[in-house]
């Protein structure tokens, strides 16, 4: 009677506990997944500012050629006038955190009042740090000779 | 009911509880696994494949007229074929440009990380027939993971079609 009334307790105690082990198993899996989707919902904003930037620097005005209404026509001199600039002036127009940087494919000099138009490198913004870049091709009008010649347009967020 | 049957019945209720729980487990990692699942489509390799076309389409071969840029010399394989521009046929022109213009803006990413295919043919070619230039990997055309930019160049009253496929090497 009595080791029955044990076998019982002893039932009960073991089904408690293994009930608590699932609740804490739960638990942990819950937490990791949240912790998990929250770093990716991060990285998938940074990934959404980093896309909307892009399209907003390869279809600018500012530095598109007049009549390419689709874009990624970018234009050599618009490019040294915005580089030319302080980047605390081109963040005004585009928004902070952000570094570009245009390159014509086979071309390794940097974009200066001095340089230009025998250069092709143009940077925009940047710094040291931790960054996620993404690159696409463009175009780039030489405006002294009108040639398009093909390029990449590099842009990125810094943190 | 007798001692043994309360017991009986107390112990299957203890396994269906443990069942119940389980079922419960599993059905919450179903669900996480499912929400977790992303659409393979990628907004940047869709931008990026329709920029590399645009870009293609747009470049300067550094030829004379009708080969000034690649799109120039596009029309002019397909309707004007063997034209001259500048001491090379147009053919020669388009063969030696386009496939080094993508591998290049592809860069280190040609063969590491995707391949391509372009292929410029007139509107109802499967009709009216014509030239069809195509450059890259073939294969890619049945490939089911694969991003496709389409453009149409309208030159000599004409319609042309040019589609490139970026996928996976």
């Amino acid at each position: 009677m009595k080791s029955k009334g044990q076998a019982h307790i002893m039932e009960y105690f073991i089904l408690s506990f293994f009930v608590m082990v699932v609740i804490v198993l739960l638990i942990i899996f819950i937490t990791t997944y949240q912790i998990g989707s929250s770093r990716s919902e991060q990285s998938d904003a940074q990934f959404q500012k980093t896309m909307f930037m892009l399209k907003t620097f390869s279809s600018s005005p500012l530095l598109n050629k007049l009549a390419y209404k689709e874009g990624s026509m970018l234009e050599d001199s618009k490019l040294t006038a915005l580089s030319s600039i302080p980047c605390s002036e081109a963040e005004g127009a585009f928004g902070q955190g952000w570094f570009a940087e245009v390159k014509v494919i086979g071309n390794t000099v940097e974009c200066t009042r001095d340089t230009y138009p025998n250069c092709g490198i143009w940077s925009f913004c940047r710094k040291s740090g931790n960054f996620k870049a993404y690159d696409v091709p463009v175009n780039i009008y030489r405006k002294t000779t009108g040639r398009v010649d093909a390029g990449m347009l590099t842009v990125g967020y810094y943190g | 009911m007798d001692r043994h049957g309360v017991n009986r019945v107390s112990g299957q209720t203890s396994m269906i509880m443990i069942v119940f729980v389980v079922l419960i487990m599993i059905a919450l990692g179903v669900f996480f696994l499912v929400s977790s699942v992303k659409p393979t489509i990628s907004e940047y390799e869709n931008l990026y494949v329709h920029n590399l076309l645009l870009t293609v389409l747009r470049t300067d071969t550094g030829y004379r007229s009708p080969c000034t840029t690649i799109s120039e010399t596009m029309s002019s394989v397909a309707l004007t074929p063997g034209r001259n521009c500048g001491g090379k046929s147009n053919t020669e022109i388009l063969d030696e440009t386009v496939p080094i213009l993508i591998q290049t803006i592809l860069g280190d990413k040609y063969l590491t990380k995707y391949d391509y295919y372009i292929k410029v043919e007139p509107e109802n070619y499967e009709v009216a027939g014509g030239i069809s230039k195509s450059y890259g990997n073939q294969k890619l055309e049945t490939r089911q993971n694969k991003w496709v930019a389409n453009e149409k160049i309208l030159q000599y009253q004409s319609n042309l079609r040019i589609m490139l496929i970026l996928a996976d090497a």
